[in-house]
């Protein structure tokens, strides 16, 4: 840049420095456009002039390092690649071997390089503020870590959380003695990965911020530093991981529920034997995740009458159960808006206005140093307070709607005469392939 | 062989303890070590604080700058493209429209009024009409302070961290605080646009040091007659890095000096010794905030004692004039 | 004949599927934006000390910054010294910064320099409240580009009570508070 004589620089405003060689022109035509606009600052004077030093001292410019991301392309090529990678060793070569050694890369670029960011689960808030229309702008990268691993798993199952997630990779290469928690408690701690997704996507429509980031326990590992809370609760789930496998995954991962709907509908998923089952019951105990549905073939086939009455029983009760959870949602605003900072910066100016607090906090401070009046922010706070009812209600709906699908699922007697894989709630791990006697020996 | 409800235990543990771990998270706030507080030091004692505001007017003025008081008591306001004169008791007596924005004004004992625009000087007649432009200065020029007496006008230059001495036809007889570094004459440091002249009541000429932090007197040749300079942060000292902003004195000799950074009024006596304060920082920070104002430093933008010894001050983000009277006990 | 049917539709319907997800994600996407960083816009920066100790990184990638082209060289810089130091010299004990990351150089009397050493900075912005308060607010704190990961959600901008944090666009890089004459983005 050339220097300017010193007292011509009369706006104060703020302006673009020079990034970066090539992006010069860009970075003019950005200034030009800031010029056009109307005058933000321009009214203001430069009202420094520097010493006149009798020696011919020099004052050090301002150096800033250049901007610079990793590539994008980079980052979008070694998802791709990853997942392609999973699937075939998943489906072709069923490898387990191959699925951890995946796991690492995965712990290694996504986790420990990329520290965490961009991820897949995250990108989630991203696309979603895209739709809400919060003038948030929705990057290529972003969109394609969102879309990637659903495509895939609407071919080939979960490959993504098999040895792509760094957090699956990190508590997937943890899980060393993994054992299988009773089912009924497994299938309800997973509806708790509905409620991050609800109270998730809530977060993002009623603008209170990326809560998936914000609560995310293994990025602190990544960045080596984050809240004391956040890594004690990630350590908690990593050495507990050791036995439950996987407890984020399974039990908070909101991204992992979309991911089990799809993979449903996976056209290659994997299966538990390559060839004819020869009912060894052995996979039965390798699957740390449930995901393996046992034969009932001693079980007498149930009348339809029977069927259809408990059919009739859970349609019957689904409406009231929806309702209640959005009653439940409905009144719960008061708690929900505190999720909110504008609701929770009132309540604490209106705490101290009234003199129920005796200090201020860093907020109420700049609050008090900024334009806006306590009776406007008190009427914005009303305002939220009155959405969140709504926003309750849905979230309340669709829990509601959540447990009473689980029910339905439950519900519904199998009659297989294998055993088979449950795909929605299946990582594609590959534990179960070196348990199966009909498995082909893994080559070296 | 472990029974399964001991997973079931450990599984439903685990998740509650992060729950409880996520929903009590709040983050680290910084300690008092990373924070910048100066409260102390902008407290001030009620039997400090000597003087009382006994009135208020409003201004119909866009960027009051300058003020002076003339020889009838009049109150002369300059702002932009306009001249307000008001009778002691804030009556406007008289709106002159001007051009331009000056940014200092003084009153000459024969009535001419000098206006100090950003880089010349203006004398306007008492009835507002410009008698004489006088010469432009450099392109660092920016004057923020004037004052007249019968034989000199003493402009400072806070741009060049200069006082000119002119005689009353604009032309230029001295420059006070040109460098010398191998006399020991460190001129004015004048960081940022807050330069002040003014004359006591013996009729010397003081001029403010900011970067010292503290005041000197000059004879009209630009000799050196004496310095004050009090850096420190306690209430009878100038804190920061360039103070005092403003100065007046009283017919006594008494220093009024307003401040920024702590943004008050004070009175030093003639002997220099700490008086009391005019106005506290909780009254002059009332009514306004800073961030509508990026470019004012203080909300001060000019003081002045009138012929009473009531002290003046000028303030801007409120458009108005504050008048102080001593509190007799 | 049938299952064939089936499977057929099957995997129409799975391809339907996959092309609008793509297809709905793609639209609210805007492709051509590049990325965008954040950066604190110095106008709104009320220097709470928040960006010392919410950033994702230890240290900060907040750092101090000087635009040297307007500050005042003071020998009594009211960011370089404690307010009402013990003694008016440049004792560490009369330092401001708790990291005694500021450095004091003599240019000539009575003018000092001063700059940042950026691994002892911790963002905290104690100097630039004290330079913006008595100074000329030379000194501010801005995201250092070659330090910050660039998060999802940058979590000191989650909790600045003055909202001065924000995004641009890489291109632009940083927000400067005044057109100083920076050198070297190489």
């Amino acid at each position: 840049m050339t220097r300017r004589p010193a007292n011509t620089v009369n706006v104060a405003c703020v302006l673009p420095g020079s990034a970066h060689p090539r992006l010069t022109v860009c970075v003019a035509a950005v200034s030009a456009l800031l010029f056009l606009l109307p005058p933000l600052a321009a009214t203001a004077e430069f009202r420094f002039s520097m010493p006149e030093f009798s020696t011919d001292y020099e004052h050090e410019p301002m150096f800033l390092p250049p901007a610079a991301l990793t590539p994008p392309r980079l980052d979008i090529t070694l998802l791709a690649a990853l997942l392609g990678f999973t699937a075939y060793v998943v489906l072709r070569r069923r490898s387990r071997r191959w699925v951890l050694t995946l796991s690492f890369v995965a712990l290694a670029y996504f986790g420990f390089y990329r520290q965490g960011c961009v991820c897949s689960v995250g990108s989630l808030q991203n696309v979603l503020n895209a739709y809400v229309g919060t003038g948030e702008i929705l990057p290529l990268v972003v969109a394609v870590f969102f879309l990637l691993p659903l495509i895939a798993a609407l071919y080939f199952g979960r490959v993504f959380c098999a040895s792509v997630c760094p957090l699956g990779a990190a508590q997937e290469i943890c899980a060393v003695h993994p054992v299988q928690v009773p089912k009924p408690v497994d299938a309800a701690l997973g509806m708790l990965a509905y409620a991050y997704l609800g109270i998730a996507v809530m977060g993002i429509v009623m603008d209170c911020g990326f809560l998936i980031c914000r609560y995310d326990p293994f990025v602190g590992f990544f960045r080596r530093g984050g809240s004391f809370n956040m890594l004690l609760a990630g350590g908690i789930i990593l050495t507990t991981g050791i036995f439950i496998a996987r407890p984020y995954c399974r039990y908070f991962c909101p991204y992992g529920v979309l991911l089990r709907w799809i993979s449903i509908f996976s056209r290659y998923h994997a299966a538990i034997t390559p060839g004819e089952c020869v009912q060894c019951r052995l996979c039965e105990e390798a699957c740390p995740y449930n995901a393996i549905i046992p034969p009932e073939p001693g079980a007498a086939p149930e009348s339809r009458h029977a069927g259809a009455m408990r059919l009739g029983k859970l349609l019957a009760v689904s409406p009231l159960v929806v309702l209640c959870a959005a009653g439940i949602g409905w009144s719960a605003h008061p708690t929900l808006s505190r999720m909110h900072p504008t609701v929770r910066l009132a309540e604490r100016i209106a705490a101290e206005e009234a003199g129920r607090v005796p200090d201020t906090t860093i907020e109420t401070d700049a609050f008090r140093e900024g334009d806006q009046t306590a009776a406007s922010l008190y009427a914005e706070a009303r305002a939220l307070d009155a959405r969140f009812k709504y926003a309750g209600a849905a979230l309340g709906v669709f829990l509601g709607l959540a447990v009473c699908a689980r029910l339905f699922r439950l519900s519904v007697l199998r009659h297989a005469r294998d055993y088979t894989i449950d795909k929605g709630a299946c990582l594609s791990c590959a534990r179960c392939f070196k348990y199966c006697p009909v498995e082909a020996p893994e080559k070296p | 062989m472990v029974p399964d409800w001991v997973w079931a235990a450990l599984a439903i543990a685990v998740v509650s303890v992060a729950l409880a771990l996520f929903v009590t998270d709040s983050p680290e706030r910084p300690g008092d070590a990373l924070v910048y507080d100066v409260s102390e030091y902008e407290a001030v004692d009620a039997e400090d604080i000597r003087y009382r505001e006994t009135l208020r007017v409003a201004l119909e003025l866009e960027n009051p700058a300058a003020l002076a008081v003339d020889n009838n008591g009049h109150i002369l306001i300059a702002g932009e493209g306009a001249l307000l004169v008001l009778d002691e008791a804030g009556g406007e007596l008289a709106r002159r429209e001007i051009e331009g924005r000056p940014y200092c004004a003084a009153v000459a004992p024969d009535g001419v009024i000098y206006l100090g625009m950003r880089d010349h000087v203006a004398a306007c007649s008492p009835e507002g009409d410009v008698l004489a432009a006088w010469d432009m200065l450099n392109e660092r020029a920016w004057l923020t302070s004037i004052v007249a007496d019968e034989n000199h006008v003493f402009v400072a230059d806070s741009g060049n961290a200069r006082v000119y001495v002119y005689d009353h036809s604009g032309t230029r007889h001295t420059v006070i605080g040109e460098r010398d570094p191998e006399q020991g004459l460190h001129g004015f440091v004048v960081p940022s646009h807050y330069f002040e002249v003014a004359l006591d009541t013996t009729g010397a000429l003081w001029a403010t040091n900011p970067g010292k932090l503290g005041l000197e007197k000059y004879r009209e040749d630009g000799a050196l007659l004496g310095a004050w300079h009090q850096p420190g942060f306690d209430i009878d000292k100038f804190p920061g890095c360039c103070n005092p902003v403003h100065i007046a004195f009283k017919s006594d000799g008494a220093l009024v000096a307003a401040e920024k950074g702590i943004n008050r009024v004070k009175v030093f006596a003639a002997d220099r010794s700490f008086e009391g304060v005019v106005a506290a920082p909780e009254l002059l920070n009332a009514g306004w905030k800073t961030a509508d104002f990026p470019d004012d430093m203080t909300p001060v933008r000019d003081i002045a004692v009138d012929g009473n010894d009531r002290v003046l001050v000028l303030h801007g983000p409120l458009r108005s004039l504050l008048i102080f009277e001593h509190i007799n006990k | 004949m049938s299952e064939k049917k089936n499977t057929g539709r099957r995997a129409f319907m799975r391809a339907a599927a996959a092309a609008a997800l793509g297809g709905g994600v793609w639209l609210a996407a805007t492709p051509s934006s590049g990325a965008w960083v954040w950066q604190i816009d110095p106008r709104k920066c009320t220097q709470c000390g928040q960006c010392a100790t919410h950033c994702v990184l230890n240290p900060s990638a907040v750092k101090c910054v000087h635009a040297t082209r307007i500050c005042g060289y003071c020998d009594l810089c009211s960011g370089y010294l404690q307010p009402n130091a013990p003694a008016l010299d440049t004792g560490a004990e009369n330092e401001l910064c708790p990291t005694a990351a500021i450095k004091r150089s003599f240019v000539e009397d009575p003018y000092f320099a001063y700059s940042i050493d950026e691994t002892l900075c911790v963002g905290c912005g104690k100097c630039v409240k004290g330079c913006a308060q008595f100074g000329n607010g030379s000194l501010y704190l801005q995201i250092k580009r070659d330090l910050c990961v660039n998060c999802n959600e940058c979590s000191i901008a989650r909790d600045c009570p003055s909202h001065a944090i924000e995004r641009i666009p890489l291109s632009r890089a940083y927000i400067l508070k005044y057109d100083d004459d920076s050198k070297g983005t190489e």
